[in-house]
């Protein structure tokens, strides 16, 4: 991939920059410091990767110079056509637009692919690297880069390897812990755990059911009996209690028995015979009480009608009377209202009058009724009125408007007036000015201003930085001047050559100090061994000679002690064993005496054996003789001879025993004699062994010098002790011919030492010449040591750096000085109009700021009067249209008030036609209408009264004349005209009396017969009574009424007796559940009463028993029932079941999770680890040659040992070094090489990216510098390379390697190709 | 002789719990305890449906090991049921749940005959005075029997139908544990006109002659029993002709359901997908609750997603909440990724990269003969080793190995893929 092309928008300095036709290899950059070279560096790295966030360390470069930031990079390479990277300013490093050669937008996978996966950190510290970061060794020891490095090749993904395993791990370890607890697996197993408990616990649900059910079982069985039991016993106590509760029926039942036998028998007496005869004499009773009252009742009846007697006349005319009657009200109404109706008409007529008398003369009442008051009359009077009213308001609406437009018309005039006079005031006094150059000097003053306060600060530094140089310069050498500095050789090679001298000298003066060092402490160890030496020899003086020659003869003494001990302990032995052999023998012999006797008791045996065989015989012989009779002593015999058939069989048996006994004693015996024979030989050499040992022991002891017995313990102490001392001197001895040994070397060893620190020496001062001869060439003073002279080095850099620095400033400060005397006489340009103006800068700011304040003002006074000449416009339209709307009004009032005299006019002519007064306003009008119709009403009433009253007058004469004529025909006296009406009343009562008393004599008359027709009834009935109670005494052939009674009351009694012997047994019968008397009978005779009480609460407290253990039987059996449900509903284990499986399986689930993570944690390390192993010697074999390369083969390679994370050169000897032993050049040197190994092997993988540089050969030295450029412009030919410089000689390096590379040139903000590069 | 007809059932395993499901809805929970009894009422129904004239059941009523004593009374109370109406039972035990493991306190009713020896007892199957099957049952008497109990089956001299009845593993390779086996010749030996199997829980007819049938279990307990389970109604005719048709029984239904990521290219797109597929499983399923396993395969852009457990276990809880209200329940049980990455892991292996040689390390640990040995003591030791967990933890068989095995590598995979953008 490479970088064809691009556009900065805005981005530090640079603005709308644009740079084209980027080759396809090397391109260099050329630019002075601050000319944007790391601006530059920055962009690309940003656009590609975006801007680094705010926790970033690194540099971040806003637009300085305006224009949106960011810009875009055209991509291309051999796999795609091209691809256009833009990046704008937004959130997470910036907004990012990517598009393809034919503008269509891509995703940002795009960009990854084109990168190969690099990230930003591999890219800025691998491919696009300044110095800075070249020096450092941080840089290649983070991770991700080291990684990257060492690991090139492996392909995309290693540089987020750690992060990976990390996040595998980080998985892991969310899912199991082996000590967790809040692990996923960990709290699985605990949950399971728990579940396993609860279910071992629930379990058991079948054997409790099992139990519960043969419980159930063997109580359902007893509840069975105990019900039986129970309804036995209840039926003996209820049959005994009825016996009890029938004891008084019993007992009645006998009496009435008794009584029975003791009453005569009663015959032909007539069925209810005495019942019938009372019934008979009640009725009859009854029949003369009736018969009686109905006699009284009918002479009252007759009494009654003989008192009533009616008026028959007045019942005649009753239609008469009753019609005038009913005609009395209307009579009385007529009567009294005569007067009111003369009042009523007296007044209506008066009314009349007065009205008539309102209207005023000439009014009669024919010209009253004639007058025409229709609605259409009235309606013009009301038309009238309103045409009146509408015009007078008409008038009235416009003058007042007419007033009000004069009150406008006043008001504009007056705005008019006061805008002309503004307008006046704006027009007077005027400024004239240079637009262009007003704003030339606004752009500038800004930066006026910061020149003017930079200036001060530049010029300080400037003056510092001359001080810094003198300063410095006088430090190195006070004869020294800039010139001689730039002379002076500062090269890498001198450098090397110090540090070499430095290091030499140094080792030469660590190794004199460690020789004088190890010159002491040798002698001090010879010391200390002579010291050792005396004190051993004074010690081995002072021991005693040892009594015995040598050790060998303390030791020869101590075996023959030993010897002799042994001899003694074996004699003991054998003195024992001859005992035990002597006791064994004479065991031996007695052994074999007791088996000479043993055969006699055998023949004893057999005798015995043999009675029993003879018994035996002898009771068979008895037996076979009949002497016993079978039939009584039959099974004696039998027993007797089985008893001795037994013995035979018994002694048979031990003969044989015996005949096998004896054989065995003779082996024994044979065995014994040859045993006794053995042990006496062996007892016989035990004895020689004795006198052997006891030869040897008395010579051992005459050798060692001890009496015939005892005199071990004490030689055995003394040949210890004697064998201690001889062992101590020993000792010292030998130690004494080791410690001369030691001494003799010791010495050896210091003379040695001090041979070499001489020659040391001499090496040194050799060194130290040679070092003076260097500094003199050098032309420093000769006493300087190498470690200042690497400072005076360092110095001599740093003030070259400052002396460069010093004229970098020098040059700013030109520039802003001539940039101001520009300002200056602009400023003066415009200051002509009579401005003050001063040489003083800070005044002639103040005078640019106070000239373009006036023009500002100036500005805005224009921009006031254009507004006020509109304002004036405005308001003289307004006045206008204000004056035209005020004569319009003129003329509208006019108009009304002619309509308004036109309607007056109409009006009186109206009412004249009316005939009425014609100044009468219409409100007046319709009052004189309503008037006359009034009075037309009036007239109305007056003729209706007039009707009214002669009709009650002639009502009144006829009802008089009515009554009269009736009180003649009934004989009665006339009445006067007020008591006609009493008069009458007395009448109608009257004859309401006599129709009464009529009705009444009808009714009484009739109940008169029908009392006679019952009358007779009853006689007739008592007569038939008599009768029947005559047939019944017959019957019962009673000659009176107390014999009748008399018999049928025993016939009763009889009757009595039995119905309730009846009942009695019945109740017996059904109490004992006995089917017949007989039997109860005999349960009543079998009891005595108290018994039977005392029978009873026994049976009863025997039913209580079994009825409290049948309630409990229930009640366990419901218990058992209960808990058999429940066991049969329980959801527990199976719920816990279901639970542990759920768990089981989630426990499976994450295991298999946390698995598979961990063993991908496996294969990702083991396959890193032998990438490690085998693939990192490409990068670093690469990498060594281009080292080699570089350093012209003074470094032959690179060498990272594994798995340690770094790299060492290696010389040409072989050796390797630490970057942290090579010079800086040098080591930068190996970092290069590393970075272009890395390049390489990771081009050769995938992508090719470009490789930018800043000015990264400063360091190195001329030779170096050429190689590196050569290195560098052969990777060129596989990976687009960017150098950026600022110095032309390196420019010229690359130039000379490679001619056809395009040079750029940067200066303040801007890019373009140079024409002239240095060739 | 008249026709007969019979249900034929086998392993109803009541109360069993169900395997391989974690679950964290109560509810749901509490209606798939019910499931096997719910089945146990189905096969109840169909006989009496059907009118049947007598149940076999052919073993594994419940599991021994789960002492169930709700299973042994519901299975007391079905069979009561079918007394009420005058259907006969015979069973036999098998496996699971042995002879003698059953309570004593649990009677059964008047006209079941449960055959408790290992000996084959003969009963006979009588209606209105004419003996219209004779039927042979034996049982397990012991957990782990492996002597071959069809052997001893022979068929009675008398000229009627005659069944065997047995729990039994018939010819070798069933799946199941090899309990009493056996093969056709010595079903055929023993001449019974119509062998009732019980023991392999995916039904179907082995042989027409003898009829040897499995039912298969009424009600599938896990993942690996998909589909319908139930029972056979056989029909006897006049001239002794069989005819056995199967009638699904179960309360719930598992199903694997695969999803291809191919032409989906966000999550919304594949919920819809699962969606329709689960849909699409339920019309199939009818009225009944489904348990659904959804394989997500092939090669698509979403492999990354699904490929991450956090990913599908969202995915797996809003679909869940999809189904919340549904009637029969739906229950999602797991979303299994068995997507593969866009890049060809067989071309890479071996490649001179990193993901190159993480593949070469899994084949060279692929071809161990010691891979679950090392697996348990060098890499897995930490979980597999552990004192608390190894009592929950079945070790890893070879396929389950070989599984994880390429799940790291798709794992390694995707990581390394994935950074590779970054």
């Amino acid at each position: 991939m490479r970088i064809t092309d691009l556009t900065i928008r805005g981005y530090g300095i640079f603005r709308d920059c644009r740079v084209e036709d980027l080759p396809q290899g090397l391109a260099l950059f050329l630019g002075d410091n601050e000319a944007g070279k790391s601006t530059f560096l920055g962009f690309i790295r940003d656009v590609l990767f975006g801007s680094p966030d705010g926790r970033s360390r690194e540099r971040t470069y806003p637009s300085l110079r305006g224009g949106r930031w960011g810009g875009s990079l055209g991509l291309a390479s051999r796999d795609w056509s091209r691809l256009l990277v833009d990046r704008g300013p937004g959130s997470k490093g910036g907004q990012l637009t990517l598009s393809g050669s034919q503008g269509e937008p891509l995703s940002r996978e795009a960009l990854g692919r084109a990168l190969g996966g690099t990230t930003r950190e591999v890219f800025k510290n691998v491919y696009a690297f300044s110095l800075s970061e070249l020096q450092t060794l941080e840089t290649l020891n983070s991770e991700r880069v080291r990684d990257a490095v060492y690991s090139a090749g492996l392909g995309a993904g290693l540089s987020s390897l750690p992060e990976i395993l990390k996040g595998i791990e980080d998985k892991r370890g969310a899912l199991f812990k082996p000590g967790g607890q809040r692990q996923k697996i960990n709290s699985l197993v605990s949950r399971l755990e728990q579940t396993r408990s609860e279910l071992s616990k629930a379990s058991g649900e079948i054997e409790a059911y099992e139990n519960a059910a043969r419980e159930l079982e063997s109580l359902a069985q007893e509840n069975e009996d105990l019900k039986q039991e129970l309804s036995r016993l209840r039926a003996r106590r209820s049959g005994l209690e009825s016996v009890l509760t029938l004891w008084g029926e019993w007992l009645e039942r006998d009496e009435l028995l008794r009584e029975l036998q003791g009453l005569p028998e009663v015959e032909n007496f007539p069925d209810d015979g005495l019942k019938r005869y009372e019934d008979l004499a009640d009725k009859l009773e009854s029949l003369r009480e009736q018969r009686d009252t109905l006699s009284s009742e009918m002479e009252a009846l007759q009494r009654r009608i003989q008192s009533l007697a009616p008026d028959e006349g007045l019942l005649e005319r009753e239609q008469t009377v009753r019609g005038l009657v009913e005609e009395k009200g209307r009579f009385v109404e007529a009567w009294e209202a005569i007067p009111g109706l003369e009042s009523e008409l007296k007044a209506r007529l008066e009314s009349l009058q007065t009205v008539i008398r309102r209207l005023g003369g000439g009014w009669t009442r024919e010209r009253l009724l004639a007058f025409d008051t229709s609605l259409k009359v009235k309606e013009d009077v009301t038309r009238f009125a309103e045409s009146l009213q509408n015009l007078e308001n008409r008038v009235d609406r416009a003058s007042r408007e007419l007033k009000a437009r004069g009150e406008d018309l006043a008001g504009a005039d007056k705005a008019l007036g006061e805008a002309d006079e503004e307008l006046a005031a704006l027009k007077a006094g005027q400024l004239d000015w240079d637009e262009d150059l007003a704003l030339e000097l606004r752009r500038e003053r800004d930066r006026f201003a910061q020149a003017l306060q930079d200036a001060p600060a530049l010029r300080g530094e400037r003056d510092r930085g001359r001080r810094e140089v003198e300063r410095l310069l006088a430090e190195i050498d006070p004869s020294w001047s800039p010139g001689d500095l730039e002379r002076f050789d500062t090269s890498l090679q001198l450098r090397e050559r110090m540090e070499r001298y430095r290091k030499e000298l140094a080792d030469k003066e660590r190794e004199m100090l460690r020789l004088d060092q190890d010159i002491r402490s040798s002698r001090e160890a010879a010391q200390e061994l002579e010291r050792k030496r005396s004190s051993l020899s004074r010690d081995l003086e002072r021991l005693e000679t040892p009594e015995f020659a040598s050790l060998e003869r303390v030791r020869e003494a101590w075996s023959e002690l030993q010897r002799l001990r042994r001899a003694a302990g074996e004699d003991e032995t054998c003195r024992a064993r001859e005992e035990s052999l002597r006791d064994r023998i004479s065991g031996l012999q007695r052994e074999a005496e007791s088996l000479r006797e043993e055969p006699g008791q055998i023949r004893l045996h057999g005798s015995v054996a043999l009675g029993g065989l003879l018994v035996c015989c002898l009771l068979l012989g008895l037996t076979g003789s009949g002497l016993f009779s079978w039939g009584a002593t039959g099974p004696a015999a039998g027993l007797l001879g089985g008893l001795g058939l037994f013995f035979s069989w018994l002694a048979l048996r031990e003969r044989s025993r015996l005949a096998r006994r004896r054989g065995e004693i003779a082996d024994r015996r044979a065995r014994l004699d040859e045993e006794r024979q053995a042990r006496e030989s062996e007892l016989q050499e035990t004895e020689l062994q004795k006198q052997d040992l006891e030869q040897e022991m008395s010579s051992l002891r005459q050798r060692l010098g001890l009496p015939e017995s005892g005199g071990e313990e004490s030689l055995e102490a003394e040949l210890e002790r004697a064998r201690d001392l001889l062992q101590r001197w020993l000792r010292l001895e030998e130690d004494l011919e080791g410690l001369d040994g030691e001494l003799k070397l010791a010495r050896e060893r210091t003379r040695d030492l001090e041979q070499r620190r001489k020659e040391t020496g001499r090496a040194e001062s050799q060194l130290r010449d040679a070092w003076k001869r260097e500094l003199r060439e050098m032309g420093l003073s000769p006493e300087l040591e190498p470690s200042a002279a690497i400072r005076v080095l360092d110095r001599v850099e740093t003030t070259r750096s400052e002396l460069g620095h010093l004229r970098e400033t020098e040059a700013r400060l030109d520039r802003l000085e001539s940039f101001m005397s520009d300002f200056a006489a602009k400023v003066e340009r415009v200051a002509g109009n009579g401005e003050q103006t001063d040489s003083s800068r800070e005044q002639l700011l103040s005078a640019v700021d106070r000239h373009l304040e006036r023009v500002e003002q100036e500005r805005e006074r224009l921009k006031k009067r254009r507004v006020a000449e509109k304002e004036q416009e405005r308001k003289a339209e307004e006045h206008s249209r204000i004056k035209a709307e005020y004569e319009r009004v003129e003329v509208e009032l006019a108009e009304a008030e002619k309509a308004l005299e036109a309607k007056r006019r109409e009006w009186r002519q109206w009412l004249e036609d009316a005939g009425l007064d014609p100044e009468l306003t219409p409100d007046l009008a319709r009052e004189a209408l309503a008037d006359v119709e009034r009075a037309q009403g009036l007239i109305g009433e007056e003729r209706e009264l007039q009707e009214k009253l002669e009709r009650s007058r002639s009502r009144v004469r006829d009802f008089t004349r009515r009554t009269r004529e009736l009180a003649r025909e009934l004989n009665r006296e006339e009445p006067q005209d007020r008591f006609l009406v009493p008069f009458l009343e007395t009448l109608e009562r009257e004859l309401e009396t006599s129709r009464a008393n009529a009705g009444s004599i009808r009714e009484l008359e009739t109940q008169l017969r029908e009392k006679g027709q019952a009358l007779e009834e009853t006689e007739g009935e008592i007569e038939r009574l008599l009768q029947s109670q005559q047939e019944l005494l017959s019957l019962a052939g009673a000659f009176d009424e107390e014999a009748f009674r008399s018999a049928g009351r025993t016939l009763e009694r009889r009757q009595e007796i039995s119905a309730r012997l009846k009942e009695l047994e019945r109740a017996l019968l059904r109490g004992t559940g006995q089917s017949d008397m007989g039997a109860v009978q005999e349960l009543f005779g079998a009891w005595d009463r108290r018994d039977l009480e005392q029978e009873i609460p026994r049976l009863e407290q025997e039913i209580e028993d079994r009825e409290s253990r049948r309630q409990e039987v229930s009640g366990r059996i419901g218990e058992l029932r209960a808990e058999q449900g429940r066991l049969a509903s329980s959801d527990d284990i199976s719920r816990l079941r279901q639970e542990e499986e759920s768990l089981r399986e989630e426990l499976y689930q994450a295991a298999l999770g946390w698995s598979k993570h961990t063993l991908a944690g496996h294969l990702l390390r083991k396959a890193r680890e032998k990438y490690e192993r085998e693939q990192q010697p490409e990068v670093v074999r690469t990498a060594g040659a281009y080292l080699a390369r570089i350093t012209g083969g003074t470094y032959s390679g690179v060498f990272a040992p594994l798995g340690e994370g770094e790299v060492r050169a290696v010389d040409a000897e072989g050796q390797s070094r630490r970057p942290e032993e090579l010079s800086r050049g040098t080591a930068e040197q190996l970092y290069l090489s590393l970075r272009f190994g890395y390049v390489d092997n990771a081009g050769r993988q995938g992508e090719r990216l470009p490789v930018i540089m800043d000015d990264i050969l400063v360091n190195f030295d001329r030779g170096r510098a050429e190689n590196a450029a050569a290195a560098i412009a052969e990777l060129a030919e596989r990976n687009q390379v960017l150098y950026f410089s600022c110095h032309p000689r390196s420019i010229e390096l690359f130039r000379r390697v490679a001619p056809e590379a395009p040079v750029f040139c940067l200066s303040d903000g801007a890019i373009r190709r140079c024409e002239d590069p240095p060739a | 002789m008249s026709s007969l007809r019979f249900v034929h059932a086998a392993d109803l395993h009541l109360d069993a719990p169900f395997r391989g499901l974690s679950l964290d809805s109560a509810e749901t929970g509490d209606k798939l305890r019910q499931a096997t009894f719910i089945a146990l009422q189905n096969l109840v129904d169909l006989c009496l449906r059907v009118r049947a004239d007598f149940l076999l059941v052919a073993g594994d009523v419940y599991n021994q090991k789960d002492r169930s004593l709700r299973a042994q009374l519901r299975f007391r109370d079905a069979l009561a049921r079918l007394a009420d109406h005058n259907v006969d039972a015979y069973v036999v035990h098998g496996n699971h749940d042995p002879t003698g493991t059953l309570s004593r306190a649990v009677r059964w009713p008047e006209n079941t005959r449960v055959f408790e020896s290992q000996e084959p007892e003969c009963a006979a199957y009588v209606r209105e005075e004419e003996t219209l099957a004779l039927i042979h049952g034996a049982s397990h008497t012991r957990g782990g029997e492996t002597r071959n109990l069809a052997r001893k089956f022979r068929r009675s001299p008398e000229d009627v139908f005659q069944i065997g009845l047995l729990h039994a593993n018939l010819g070798g390779n069933t799946g199941h544990e090899p309990y009493a086996p056996c093969d056709l010749q010595d079903l055929r030996a023993g001449g019974m006109d119509y062998w009732a199997l019980g023991h392999v829980h995916s039904g179907g007819v082995r042989s027409r002659d003898p009829w040897a049938v499995y039912p298969g279990n009424i009600q599938g307990l896990s993942i690996a029993e998909p589909g319908s389970r139930g029972c056979y109604v056989v029909d006897v005719g006049r001239d002794r002709s069989v005819e056995a048709a199967f009638h699904p029984l179960h309360a719930v239904q598992w199903a694997v359901l695969e999803v291809d990521l191919r032409d989906l290219d966000t999550l919304d797109r594949l919920e819809e997908g699962v969606l329709e597929a689960v849909e699409a499983e339920r019309e199939r399923a009818g009225n009944c609750g489904l348990i659904c396993r959804v394989v997500l395969c092939g090669r698509g852009p979403l492999h990354l997603r699904v490929s991450e457990e956090e990913g599908r276990e969202e995915l797996v809880q809003r679909l869940r909440e999809q189904f919340s209200a549904a009637e029969p329940f739906v229950w999602i049980k797991d979303l299994v990724a068995e997507s593969a990455p866009e890049i060809d892991l067989e071309a890479r292996r071996g490649q001179k990269d990193l993901l190159g040689e993480v593949l070469a390390q899994a084949e060279e640990l692929r071809n161990r003969e010691d891979l679950l040995e090392f697996l348990h003591k060098e890499v897995l030791s930490d979980l597999f080793g552990h004192r608390r967990a190894k009592r929950f933890l079945q070790g890893l068989s070879r396929e389950e190995a070989d599984e994880l095995l390429r799940r790291a590598e798709l794992l390694c995979a995707d990581r390394l893929e994935s950074s590779d953008g970054e």
